[in-house]
């Protein structure tokens, strides 16, 4: 019997235990749990109150985070003030013809007999029409002879890859409200023949951009910077361009000329939009007829800018102007001027974009002296436009489709002089583009276009088509 | 063995009793039956017996759940303890049910919480009220603005998600409130590509650029306070959201009246947020019977912003 009980008493005590110690434990109030008061004296550090840890634990997280503040505020100090961009346009193309979008109206058969004893020589056709790049290129100017050009493809409408730009932007953020840029193009290109002029560069944009309110809506620009005429110059790049080459007014507005800008937002929607500049000449593209680095005359060009989006269309409608003494003029006798409206709608992926431009300048008038150095062309831009669509058909790929015009004349010398003038452009031009673009993520899109160029109003039809594709880079 | 012998095994009783619980706590059921059946044990315990001790052990077992549960709730408790700033969270209380769902050592069901423990909810649990009122400003029409009780440390909203869409170049909505930890995701609607970040203190972020298709990105925000959030490629998409310790805030109407509800009874201070009003706060004494209060909000101009990098977006180019 002694093991048997032995046993028993073995197991029933400990269960008796056992069965005590939950009674115990939920007799007392959760969680001022176990020790008696007694206990709690002689153990203090056991009974401590938890309230002192949270102080505690509280004050090593704001010790934490003041540490974490304090390096966050080391490594934006450490920031580089400078930011490097820019990118790589590369590219292929294919021009109708020989790539030259003039033809020289000369001989028994002159289209324009009336201009024959005017001008010792007349172009029918747009020059720029066979663009291939961004940049408004075009394939190639001709081998003419008797007039200087700078023919920076020349490709003679041969199919060709070629880098279109290279290039390389320079942000620099001089203080909260200050930026400056500088961006510069490298255009790598033959230099064998008479007019390629070989690999040249371009300071595109030079300008400090200040914002003298803490609204941001005003921006001051000194320096190199974006024309205010129409719309299309914010586009003008080709990591910003939908397609791939610009319209056929792009040549007076794209420009970037020198001098000051001022812009501003107004409302608090900004809905209402005003620019001003003051300025070296027109906004004209550098490679074109029109255009002055550096003034060769006192006076300057003002040029101003209206929009307005009225709600709640997401549409902006702006007119545009400018005017002042001609490009390469040497006086300020006669002004060169522009004016036009521009429109831009987003309907979804759906972008709208239209622009009109009219504008002239006389040249040289009766008793001005001619300067081979510095003589002003004239200008009958009787009217020329564009409607662009653009629509990201999916996140991969878009559509463009642009319709364009030109009806203008451009001339160089005065043909009422006695020795008339020298040349005569003479462009009734109307251009179909369709594209296509692939945007195969953030920084790599390729883009094809076809261009169709058709004249109108007696001038022959040129065959100068285009097909141009474009790879752009961009880092 | 003799009398002594006996008193001699009976004084070291408690550490074999001790060792006899633990076992019994430890090892199966089947073991200890076969225990029970070994040679060692001459006269084995009858059925009665084995159907006690059986008993015992399933109290025993459920008892030591039962603490363990306990420990851990009290741990929980402390660390939301701590969260909110010594205050007693809202909505938590010491544990009062101490047995979770899944008994791991496949015990009886858990018995139903003590009377005891049940008091202790009802005396630790915070009173609440509601506080109602009404916003103005000095000039102008009031939109988007939040009323919420300010200076509370509250728990970390896990698993909580608000969505804020990147359509037609605009985030929607362009004002938002969450609870810290709560998961913000912006999906890309739009066929171009954005870049959403925020350079706003401990909150900031780079999501990156992506585009409709791609897989929305998204951020927890853990730190209490105001987020900035902009696109680094169009400068003018926007949002604010302000982020909360606590789930106790309500959206002013178009009218300027507000209802705050599940606000804890006693001196409290209030504020009201806008991204385009200067913010304002207000201490109300909050009874049992709820609180009124009247808020009136300056106009705030709005800023200019920089982009991911710290610097100016400068030239329009959208």
């Amino acid at each position: 019997m002694r093991p048997r009980a032995l046993a028993l008493v073995t197991l029933a005590l400990p269960l008796s235990l056992g069965w005590a110690a939950p009674r115990a434990a939920r007799a007392q109030p959760i969680p001022d749990a176990p020790p008696p008061p007694e206990q709690a004296d002689e153990a203090p550090e056991a009974a401590a109150d938890p309230r002192e840890e949270i102080v505690e634990l509280r004050q090593r997280i704001d010790q934490l985070e003041t540490r974490l503040d304090q390096t966050q505020q080391i490594a934006t100090l450490r920031r580089p003030i400078v930011s490097v961009g820019g990118y790589v346009d590369f590219g292929f193309f294919v021009a109708g013809g020989n790539g030259v979008g003039v033809i020289q109206d000369e001989g028994p058969n002159r289209v324009f007999p009336r201009y024959a004893n005017q001008y010792s020589w007349v172009f029918l056709g747009d020059l720029l029409a066979p663009m291939v790049n961004s940049r408004g290129e075009p394939a190639s100017l001709g081998n003419f002879p008797g007039v200087n050009r700078f023919d920076s493809v020349d490709s003679d409408g041969a199919p060709t890859f070629i880098v279109n730009e290279v290039n390389l932007t320079l942000n620099a953020a001089l203080a909260r409200n200050a930026l400056a840029t500088a961006s510069v193009d490298f255009m790598p290109r033959s230099g064998i023949q008479e007019f390629s002029l070989g690999d040249f560069m371009e300071v595109d944009i030079a300008q400090l951009e200040w914002e003298p309110f803490a609204s941001g809506k005003t921006s001051v620009f000194v320096g190199k910077f974006d024309s205010v005429l129409g719309i299309e110059y914010r586009d003008r790049k080709s990591t910003q361009r939908f397609g791939v080459t610009p319209s056929l007014i792009a040549r007076y507005t794209t420009g970037t000329p020198l001098g000051l800008k001022v812009r501003s937002k107004l409302g608090d929607d900004e809905r209402v939009v005003v620019a001003a500049a003051v300025t070296n000449g027109s906004s004209s593209i550098e490679a074109f007829h029109f255009y002055d680095e550096i003034d060769t005359n006192s006076g300057k060009t003002v040029s101003g800018r209206v929009s307005v989006r009225p709600f709640p269309l997401d549409l902006q409608v702006g007119l545009s102007g400018s005017w002042g003494p001609q490009d390469h003029a040497i006086d300020n006798t006669n002004a060169m001027w522009f004016v036009g409206a521009d429109l831009l709608a987003h309907i979804g992926s759906l972008d709208i974009k239209g622009q009109y431009l009219k504008g002239g300048a006389p040249g040289l008038t009766a008793g001005q002296a001619y300067d081979p150095r510095h003589v002003p062309y004239g200008l009958a831009l009787h009217h020329g436009g564009y409607l662009e669509l653009d629509w990201m058909a999916t996140p991969l790929v878009g559509l463009l489709a642009r319709g364009d015009v030109r009806d203008a004349d451009v001339w160089l010398g005065n043909a009422s002089s006695l020795g008339g003038g020298s040349r005569l452009y003479l462009t009734r031009n109307w251009r179909a583009t369709a594209g296509v673009r692939i945007v195969v993520n953030e920084h790599i899109v390729a883009k094809a276009e076809y261009l169709h160029n058709g004249e109108y109003d007696g001038i022959p039809q040129i065959p100068d088509d285009v097909f141009t594709s474009s790879l752009v880079l961009s880092y | 063995m003799t009398h002594t012998q006996n008193r001699r095994q009976l004084q070291g009783l408690p550490v074999r009793l001790a060792l006899a619980a633990l076992t019994l706590a430890a090892l199966p059921r089947a073991a200890r039956a076969a225990d029970a059946k070994s040679p060692a044990n001459a006269a084995p315990p009858s059925a009665a017996d084995f159907a006690r001790l059986e008993r015992e052990v399933a109290d025993q077992r459920q008892l030591i759940i039962q603490m363990l549960t306990i420990e851990q709730e009290r741990y929980n408790f402390l660390l939301k303890l701590l969260q909110s700033g010594g205050q007693a969270p809202q909505g938590a209380t010491i544990p009062t049910t101490p047995l979770p769902p899944h008994d791991p050592l496949g015990g009886a069901p858990p018995a139903a919480a003590e009377p005891e423990a049940s008091a202790v909810k009802e005396k630790e649990s915070p009173a609440v009220a509601v506080v109602t009122g009404r916003v103005q400003t000095r000039a102008g029409t009031l939109k988007d603005a939040y009323v919420y009780l300010d200076q509370v440390r509250g728990h970390s909203a896990h698993g909580q998600t608000l969505e804020i869409k990147q359509k037609d170049k605009q985030f929607w909505p362009r004002v938002a409130v969450v609870q810290r930890g709560t998961s913000v995701v912006f999906p890309n609607l739009d066929a171009i590509y954005h870049n959403v970040f925020s350079t706003s203190g401990r909150n900031a972020f780079d999501l990156g650029a992506y585009r409709a298709g791609e897989t929305p990105r998204s951020v927890v925000l853990g730190t209490p306070g105001v987020v900035d959030v902009f696109c680094n490629i169009h400068s003018r998409m926007s949002a604010s959201i302000l982020v909360l310790p606590s789930a106790v805030y309500a959206k002013v109407g178009a009218d300027g009246s507000f209802r705050l509800e599940n606000v804890p009874v006693g001196p409290r201070k209030l504020a009201v947020w806008s991204p385009t009003t200067k913010p304002a706060q207000q201490k109300v004494e909050v009874t049992a019977a709820g609180a009124q209060v009247s808020f009136t909000v300056d106009e705030q101009a709005a800023t200019s912003h920089v982009n991911k990098l710290g610097q100016p977006y400068g030239s329009y180019k959208e």
